[in-house]
């Protein structure tokens, strides 16, 4: 076979030849084998195996230095509307009620002007504007770079989910954090690389938001419904509810005695071993990872300032992860589409606001009194934004109301902080009326090739050998934005 | 090469320019360098050249490069201009330069364009080019566009005879056996092969591994379930010269052995028994996928020819079947896909892609969008497919499948669906009236919203007019046009307007209905089948895979590049049994099965890129020995039983899994096979083991799926789990279950602690430990310890593991037992097959 195609694949995890040289494992170990031997102290006590294969989930390093190191993806989903908290367009209250000259077709019928109901103020030393509904969020602003002029491809929810995830509005393809842990690995091996929240339920098109399609099953996000606080409830088999730790404990020392016969009349199989090594780090697991979820172990000022509620206790979460070596956490507001405010704009977006500003708020200041910020890249945004006009009535839908915002992937807002990311910029512009980006466009390839940057990826680069190519999360796509970056 | 340059010649304009965002386009148009680079250059005189090199070229680098030139990686719109080749050739949507005329070539248009959005260079990349500029350009093309640049970076043309000279499309012959110094060893030829490859490497292969470790490796290679310690014991004690045959022969007639094999291969066909994500609360999952999986299974058993199963698979509805329908469920193969929000060309390019590259190796779903990098299959070649399948489609009433059920079931069943197509049409009827009562009401406001609207002349939007009123648009539409009766209209046509409440509404109730096709026992089973259109037609080539971005008609037809005698365009319907049969009678198609069943067999394929046989991949090691199994296949009329003979019986397969360090040495990723490679069991056996184990497993065939992760945990073997590949539960990832959304050359084989919880942990584990534990309840430790490894190892305890045994259950408690069962069943000796 053509050993010049796999080597052009830059930093794969496990190149097979070199695994298979090195442990020995002929034909057990078919294309990608993947061991997990990442625990450096258990791998050094096994010096006498042949060589430890690296772990799928060991840390790795980027083609370049990356400034940030962690990812936490905060999704408005539903889309959240720029005109009423990140791009203020006063003329639209002077217009208020008045048809645009503006002719973009959006999901639904859509009709005159409708101003924003929030006030707008000055932030921080940028004297970046941000409305009231963001106000916790926007003390942080000379830390975020406000990019106005993102945009999509379609009106509809579907496709701008996957095409925000994965870069693909249709086809099954790994999504940005799949990449981000095929890459990069993780910091911790007793907890997932890779975890994906969302209280009650699944986003709009559910599990496929953090898909790992053609790249191995490890890098699939892990689910977890923040809606429970029970550990068990969280992470599946976290928990023996037969045996105490102690009991196991004697299990796990019987179970391994039998296995170490059993290698002993095998000689050197590292997968054998691999597996060995895989109970003991998954008995770890079981209290690591319930200390990673259990909020109560922070002292009562980091809760109170957090606030109440559930998205106060995912992005505290959230940190606690990113601390403990987490690669990329993402956090979905709610189940279905929350931020999709048809109607009742104003009731809508004042609400889901109100849930999580504080919140956010709280995780900008905390990462960054933690010295967490520089190397964790915060993002925050929907799939797509809101028209600045007022949406009509559909039989059948919206209750007859008008005033609530269309969907809009023509324009919409987006910030990024901390990871090497330049705060206290507003980047690209709407047009007058704030519907479509109009200076210095950014498409969501763009954003992914940015933020591949900031992990220390040229995305042209990172790619995966499948189908008879190599895949890219860009796929024939994406510019950096190199104005993003400090 | 004659297709790919006429691609480029005879494009089809598109009647307004896309927009750019929409063009960013970057893979390159392969163009026929030969006959570009060759066509005339009497143009280039020296004064042209030199004309060329001051005015021409500098501007051309200066600010068309950055978006158009193979060194940049940019060829918007598909046009390359730093090459004569590339300016010659034009972009996706035709040439840009005809020679000699300027004001007929885009080039020139496009520079000089006063409109913001149509003028090159776009305006966030540069300032219009200046008039004298464009009066250069105007004078370069008049005089017929002397370009002297070389051609030397345009890609490769892509070269058919290369690929039919490429091993894996030979014909199959059986290459000559070779003779090997130990005569004595080779038990079948394949194993000549292999030692003669040994031999060159100066390694010999392993001793034959003892009986015990045989019997438990053919029982679970051919049935994935372990033998027991009485098969095990008679097999020990069976002398006769063939005791192994025999024991082949019982495993390979077990129906086990197709619920093994048939998952095999499911993985290649992407199987699941649901469609994906689909808004507006669609059903998602497929009445009848198991139709499929249980004829795939029953292939297996019944030893179907090869070519016959390649054929039912692509065309069963064009073959004549006489009484037995049931090879009709084959056409599940191309239909259970995900649906991709049921867009068709995304649902047609993974049947293309499951036919290619599940049969025959080919990855012709990278001519989606552009030429195949590396192998010669055209864009053309795509859409010529495209064509066979955009011309079948699925039949409105799915065709019934062999027998029907009880008459009085299902007449019940019928009565089932009529009372929830009554509750739908009630429901519809319900929401007509609402919306009449509702707007009838407003009469007068209708009358007096229509004469203000009409007074607002041509510019007012009757939509927004009626919105921002909370009118019904259509409804007021009647006043407007002054129809008869306006407050009466046809109860259809308001179906119509409320189309969306309407679906929204009686979403569920559809749902129901679909689901009595499994819910209820009185619903007949039917086939998920495919039927030609009423009218076949060929499909256009969508430039860049755009729909809208239309190239020329192709006919439906093969590959060029394997059709060695020419090719004639299909003839018969869709040209889907035409297609079919090329496939199934291809030697590619026979050697991509082959090393797929190797691969299956050893745990790792002889070619190990199982779905890529292309232009790229070499000759494995091995290569005698896949195209001698291969040949020999086909002369055996394609019986994967006889294949499964000939590579179980060979003494490579039979020696021990033992390390051998020389061979290590030598050739550390075992490719010469000197050891059998030890493998741990795959998610299904690993199921499957484990309520053997327990006493509980149900072995019986075919039927609905099951929902493996209910508890009490299912008893059914495991490959009839119900596959939801929008959301397949964590365990399934957690053991590399393949992705069911896409053909699976090999399935992954990861080790990492998640798989640890699911066993310390998980209550089907438990479970399972349980009832194991119930069987010994009644033992003394040392009793129970000698059953337990009867049972599960096939084999009796060594002193040192009597004694750990005995020693953990010596108090004799339930609990303990439990603990020592769920020990056991989590070793890697249960879990990994030597």
């Amino acid at each position: 076979m053509d050993r010049a195609r796999k080597s052009m694949q830059m930093n794969q995890p496990f190149n097979r030849r070199q695994c298979l040289q090195r442990c020995g494992l002929g034909l057990g170990s078919i294309g990608l084998a993947h061991l997990l031997l990442a625990d450096q102290s258990l791998a050094e006590t096994r010096s006498s195996q042949r060589d430890a294969i690296p772990s799928p989930l060991a840390p790795k390093s980027p083609h370049f230095p990356g400034r940030a190191k962690h990812v936490i993806h905060i999704f408005a989903n539903g889309g959240a509307s720029q005109v009423d908290t990140f791009d203020p367009k006063p003329i639209l209250n002077k217009l208020h009620g008045q048809a645009l000259p503006v002719d973009l077709r959006t999901e639904r019928k859509t009709g005159a002007a409708f101003g924003s109901p929030f006030k707008f103020r000055k932030y921080g030393e940028s004297g970046i504007e941000v409305s009231e509904l963001f106000q916790n969020v926007a003390e942080s602003i000379d830390e975020m770079a406000v990019i106005r002029s993102m945009h999509a491809d379609v009106p509809n929810h579907e496709p701008s989910l996957m095409l925000m995830n994965c870069g693909d509005a249709r086809l099954p393809r790994p999504s940005l954090g799949s990449w981000t842990t095929y890459g990069l690995g993780t910091e911790n091996q007793n907890l997932p690389g890779f975890i994906a929240m969302c209280p009650g339920g699944y986003p709009i098109q559910e599990s496929q938001n953090w898909q790992n399609a053609f790249l191995p099953g490890v890098y699939q996000g892990s689910y977890i419904d923040t809606k429970h606080t029970e550990i068990e409830k969280l992470i599946q088999n976290i928990r023996n509810d037969r045996s105490t730790s102690a009991q196991q404990r004697e299990q796990l020392d019987l179970l391994q005695e039998l296995n170490r016969q059993h290698a002993q009349q095998r000689g050197d199989d590292a997968e054998l071993e691999a597996r060995i090594q895989s109970f003991e780090l998954a008995y770890r697991m079981q209290s690591d990872a319930s200390d990673a979820f259990d909020i109560s172990q922070e002292p009562e000022y980091i809760r109170d300032m957090y606030g109440k509620g559930v998205q106060a206790r995912q992005m505290l979460i959230a940190r606690r992860l990113v601390e403990r070596g987490v690669r990329f956490v993402q956090l979905y507001h709610g189940a279905g589409q929350p931020w999709d405010s048809h109607d009742d704009l104003e009731i809508n977006h004042r609400r889901l606001a109100g849930e999580c500003d504080q919140a956010i708020g709280a995780l900008l200041k905390d990462l960054k009194q933690r010295g967490l910020l520089s190397e964790t890249l915060v993002i925050w945004g929907g799939e797509f934004g809101r028209t600045p006009v007022v949406e009509l009535p559909t039989e059948g839908a919206n209750q007859g109301k008008i005033n609530g915002r269309d969907h809009n992937h023509y324009g919409f807002t987006m910030w990024m902080a901390g990871g090497g990311v330049k705060g206290g910029q507003v980047y690209g512009a709407t047009d007058e009326f704030g519907f479509a980006a109009a200076e210095n466009p950014v498409h969501v390839h763009d954003l992914h090739a940015t933020i591949m940057q900031l992990l220390g990826f040229d995305h042209e680069r990172l790619t995966f050998h499948y189908a008879g190519r190599d895949y890219r999360l860009t796929d024939v796509h994406g510019k950096v934005v190199s104005e993003l970056i400090a | 090469m004659s297709i790919v340059h006429k691609l480029n010649m005879n494009l089809i304009y598109p009647t307004r320019p896309l927009p750019k965002l929409l063009s960013i386009l970057a893979a390159v148009v392969m163009i026929d360098g030969t006959n570009l680079a060759t066509s005339t250059r009497a143009a280039d005189t020296p004064e042209a050249i030199e004309f060329f090199e001051n005015k021409i070229r500098p501007v051309l680098v200066e600010s068309c490069y950055q978006c158009h030139s193979a060194q940049s990686g940019e060829s918007e719109g598909g046009l390359l201009l730093d090459s004569r080749a590339g300016l010659r050739a034009g972009g996706d949507t035709g040439p840009v330069v005809v020679l000699g005329k300027a004001d007929e070539s885009k080039l020139l248009s496009r520079i000089a364009a006063s409109d913001d959005d149509q003028r090159m260079p776009p305006a966030d990349f540069g300032k219009p080019l200046p008039p004298e500029t464009i009066a250069d350009f105007r004078h370069w093309i008049s005089q017929g566009a002397a370009d002297p640049r070389d051609d030397a970076k345009l890609p490769p043309a892509k070269d058919m005879q290369a690929a039919r000279e490429h091993w894996a499309c030979q014909v199959l012959r059986k290459p000559a056996v070779p003779q090997t110094a130990d005569e004595l060893a080779v038990r079948t030829p394949l194993d000549s092969f292999v030692f003669a490859k040994q031999a060159e490497l100066g390694i010999v292969a392993n001793p034959p591994t003892d009986r015990r470790s045989l019997l438990r490796r053919v029982t679970y290679d051919l049935t994935g379930l372990p033998p027991t310690y009485e098969q095990v014991l008679a097999f020990e004690n069976d002398t006769s010269v063939d005791a192994y045959e025999k024991v082949v022969e019982r495993l390979l007639e077990s129906t086990t052995y197709g619920q093994r094999w048939g998952r095999f291969w499911l993985d290649v066909a992407r199987y699941a028994d649901t469609k994906g994500y689909l808004p507006g609360g669609a059903q998602l999952r497929y009445p009848f996928s198991y139709t499929y999986r249980d004829y795939v299974i029953d292939a297996f058993n019944l030893d179907k020819p090869f070519q016959q199963f390649i054929v039912e698979q692509i065309a069963a509805d064009h073959l004549d079947l006489g009484e037995d329908r049931s090879a009709l469920a084959a056409l599940g193969y191309l239909t259970l896909g995900r649906r991709f929000l049921n867009n068709q060309d995304d649902i047609i390019d993974d049947r293309i892609d499951v036919v290619a590259r599940g049969m025959l190796g080919l990855t012709v779903g990278c001519a989606r969008c552009h030429d195949h990098k590396f192998d010669p299959i055209p864009t053309a070649d795509y859409y010529s497919w495209h064509g066979v399948f955009a011309s079948s489609r699925e039949p409105d009433e799915l065709p019934l499948l062999g027998k029907l059920p009880d008459e009085a079931k299902h007449a019940e069943y019928l009565e089932a669906c009529a009372k929830i197509e009554a509750k739908i049409q009630a429901k519809k009827d319900e929401l007509i009236d609402a919306f009449l009562q509702r707007h009838q009401a407003r009469e007068d406001e209708y009358a007096t919203a229509a004469n203000e609207f009409k007074q607002l002349g041509d510019q007012a939007n009757i939509d927004t007019f009626a919105g921002e009123r909370k009118l019904s648009a259509p409804f007021l539409r009647r006043w407007v046009d002054a129809v008869h009766d306006p407050a009466h209209p046809n109860r259809e046509e308001v179906a119509n307007w409320i189309r969306r409440e309407i679906n929204e509404k009686s979403a569920g109730m559809k749902r129901e209905l679909e689901a009595l096709s499994w819910t209820h026992d009185g619903a007949p089973q039917r086939a998920m089948a495919l039927v030609d259109a009423d009218r076949p037609h060929d499909s256009r080539i969508l430039l860049r895979g755009k729909r809208g971005n239309n190239g020329e008609v192709v006919p439906r037809q093969f590959l060029e590049a394997l059709s060695l005698d020419g090719r004639q365009p299909f003839q018969s319907g869709s040209g889907r049994l035409e297609l079919a049969e090329a496939i199934a009678s291809q030697p590619l198609t026979a050697r991509v099965f082959v090393n797929r069943v190797w691969g299956w067999h050893f745990g790792q394929p002889l070619v190990d890129t199982p779905s890529d046989f292309g232009v790229r991949t070499a000759a494995p090691v091995l290569v005698d020995a896949l195209e001698w199994l291969a040949a020999d296949f086909m002369e055996h009329g394609g019986s994967i039983k006889h294949l499964h003979r000939q590579i179980v019986l060979s003494s490579i397969y039979q020696q021990s899994s033992q390390s051998n360090e020389r061979g290590y040495q030598a050739d550390p990723e075992n490719l010469s096979l000197y050891r059998f490679p030890r493998r741990r069991l795959e998610f299904e056996a690993m199921r499957d083991t484990l309520l053997l184990a327990a006493g509980t497993l149900d072995t019986s065939l075919g039927g609905l799926p099951i929902e493996l992760t209910d508890s009490p945990a299912p008893t059914r073997r495991s490959v009839y789990g119900f596959i939801d590949r929008q959301n397949l539960p964590g365990v399934f990832r957690t053991f590399d279950f393949p992705n069911p959304d896409a053909t699976t050359p090999s399935r992954f084989r990861t080790t990492v602690p998640q798989q640890a919880l699911y066993l310390m942990n998980s209550r089907f584990v438990a479970e399972q430990s349980d009832k194991l534990a119930a069987q010994i309840a009644s033992q003394t430790p040392a009793a129970g310890v000698e059953y337990l490894y009867q049972r599960l190892f096939q084999r009796l305890p060594t002193p040192s593991e009597l004694e750990l045994g005995t020693g953990f259950l010596a108090d004799a408690s339930a609990e303990r037992r439990f603990r020592y069962c769920q020990s056991l069943l989590l070793t890697n000796e249960l879990l990994f097959v030597d």
